[in-house]
């Protein structure tokens, strides 16, 4: 579980990071903003994972932890004077205070529910954040490597569904954004398998996500049932793993295509 | 000449002592038929959360107590009618919200639902303006803008579920004007009652998630959040009501 996490976390704020300060020069909003997205991800699961007693003493810590950041980086997000600003960082700090009373609340289905939306309320204040600042013309390169990125951000969030799933948590809403989920990775997935520049690493990587994920699909979607948990996270991480490889890729790849652009 | 005169006094003054109760119990039903079709909807998308159900078998009965209860009061011909009316619609629409829900059963329960508001909306303010009391004024305005937040509730709640309104947008966007233009209308007329201040403040923190859901095109919701928030502006909206009907 942590490991999954950790990757996600390390991948994503180094290369997140990297992108940004490339591209915009406004890279401490940009960071805090990535922080931000991935740190609400890990709050939701955590929550679930420690109250379904998987992984407890790591899953409490983790909670913690990503609380404790999550909050940092939303009191030090740039407030400013534009109202819109002002008001979506009002916004954050509100979801913030909510979330983390609802997390010392006893643990029940409607709370999980609440905690679930208050991490895709931060979730997607942040990406509005990030989006501000993003270039309005990425090369080809920098868009598969967001592209790559995403695939990763999207098999935690499906985990995350899974998790929420065998808590309980089934209604039209969760069930509609597994298969959004399920669909982006689908999506992201075939332009990635178009992509002709890879080496024999990267190609050999590329075939076990392919040959992983509709296995994996299913374990998420419950279509095959009776998947233990630990299963579905070992699968999580395996292809974590494989996509990992293309990531780091298109991370040198597009670092050397900015740095030409720039010079 | 004289007795007619006389006879329209007395009834004035009769009604006067009954309709500012009657003002808050219409104010409740007007913002309870938004919330019902909340619970409705949640029924239909299968909420794990807030127990819609129980809570719309709740808002049902109280929105029967009250429509049944104001047409007993003393009142003019032209009230009357008005809550003859309202009371014909009301059985129109009650068991069409014990049905089964579907997003088509849902979104033709909408339309009635917004007309059955509208009119009760009207018929407060005419209740109100029936009465000697000025806080009856404020009843009214904290009841609207508690209905426009139920309002964006329901139509943000049919978009999680799916339905692919074309004026989702064009609503949202009235709905956020109309919650701003009341509040702003609101807040000066409460500057006295520091209770009142601090619940139109909690009001517009809550609300803030609205104005938010209303900008996203991410294709995410918040359903458990945004029936949770506009539940907690019922319950402030209610409670400012009542301190106004102590004034």
């Amino acid at each position: 579980m942590i490991k999954v996490f950790i990757k996600f976390l390390i991948l994503t704020s180094v290369c997140y990071s990297c992108i940004a300060t490339a591209i915009t020069g406004t890279s401490d909003q940009v960071r805090r903003a990535e922080k931000i997205e991935e740190q609400s991800q890990e709050v939701a699961t955590y929550y679930l994972y420690t109250n379904q007693r998987i992984s407890i003493s790591t899953s409490e810590k983790g909670l913690k932890d990503s609380l404790e950041k999550l909050k940092q980086n939303i009191n030090g997000l740039f407030v400013g004077s534009d109202p819109e600003q002002k008001a979506l960082v009002e916004f954050m700090s509100f979801t913030f205070d909510e979330l983390d009373a609802t997390i010392k609340q006893p643990y029940s289905l409607e709370n999980a529910s609440f905690i679930i939306d208050y991490c895709e309320s931060l979730l997607e204040a942040a990406e509005y954040i990030k989006d501000l600042h993003h270039s309005q013309n990425p090369s080809d390169e920098l868009l598969m490597l967001i592209k790559t990125q995403e695939m990763e951000y999207l098999i935690v969030r499906a985990n995350r569904y899974y998790i929420a799933f065998r808590a309980g948590i089934k209604d039209v809403n969760a069930k509609k954004q597994m298969q959004d989920t399920i669909d982006a990775f689908d999506e992201r997935l075939s332009t990635v398998n178009q992509y002709t520049g890879y080496e024999d690493t990267q190609k050999e990587n590329l075939q076990t996500v392919n040959r992983y994920w509709s296995r994996v699909k299913n374990l998420y979607l419950g279509i095959e049932k009776n998947s233990l948990p630990r299963v579905v996270l070992a699968s999580t991480e395996y292809l974590l793993k494989s996509i990992d490889v293309l990531v780091d890729y298109h991370f040198a790849a597009s670092d050397k295509t900015e740095k030409k652009l720039g010079g | 000449m004289f007795m007619l005169i006389a006879v329209s006094l007395l009834s004035t003054v009769t009604s006067a002592a009954v309709l500012a109760e009657d003002v808050s119990e219409i104010a409740k039903v007007c913002m309870d038929a938004e919330s019902s079709l909340q619970d409705f909807i949640m029924i239909g998308m299968e909420a794990t959360y807030a127990n819609p159900k129980q809570h719309l078998e709740v808002k049902l009965a109280e929105i029967e107590e009250f429509v049944s209860d104001v047409g007993n009061h003393d009142m003019s011909t032209e009230l009357h009618a008005e809550v003859v009316e309202i009371q014909k619609l009301w059985h129109q629409i009650k068991p069409e919200l014990s049905k089964q829900p579907t997003i088509e059963n849902s979104v033709a329960l909408r339309e009635l639902i917004d007309d059955f508001v509208n009119r009760c909306e009207e018929l407060d303010e005419h209740l109100a303006d029936a009465t000697t009391k000025n806080s009856t004024h404020v009843i009214v305005l904290v009841a609207d803008l508690g209905v426009e937040v139920q309002r964006m509730a329901v139509g943000y709640l049919l978009k999680a579920w799916g339905y692919q309104d074309p004026a989702y947008d064009e609503k949202v966007k009235s709905e956020l004007t109309k919650f701003t233009g009341l509040y702003e209308e609101i807040l000066p007329l409460a500057k006295a009652n520091n209770m009142i201040v601090d619940k139109l403040n909690a009001i517009k923190k809550n609300f803030l998630v609205f104005k938010f859901m209303a900008a996203s095109k991410s294709g995410r919701f918040v359903p458990a959040v945004a029936q949770k928030n506009a539940t907690a502006i019922l319950k402030m909206v209610l409670e400012i009501i009542e301190i106004e009907e102590k004034i």
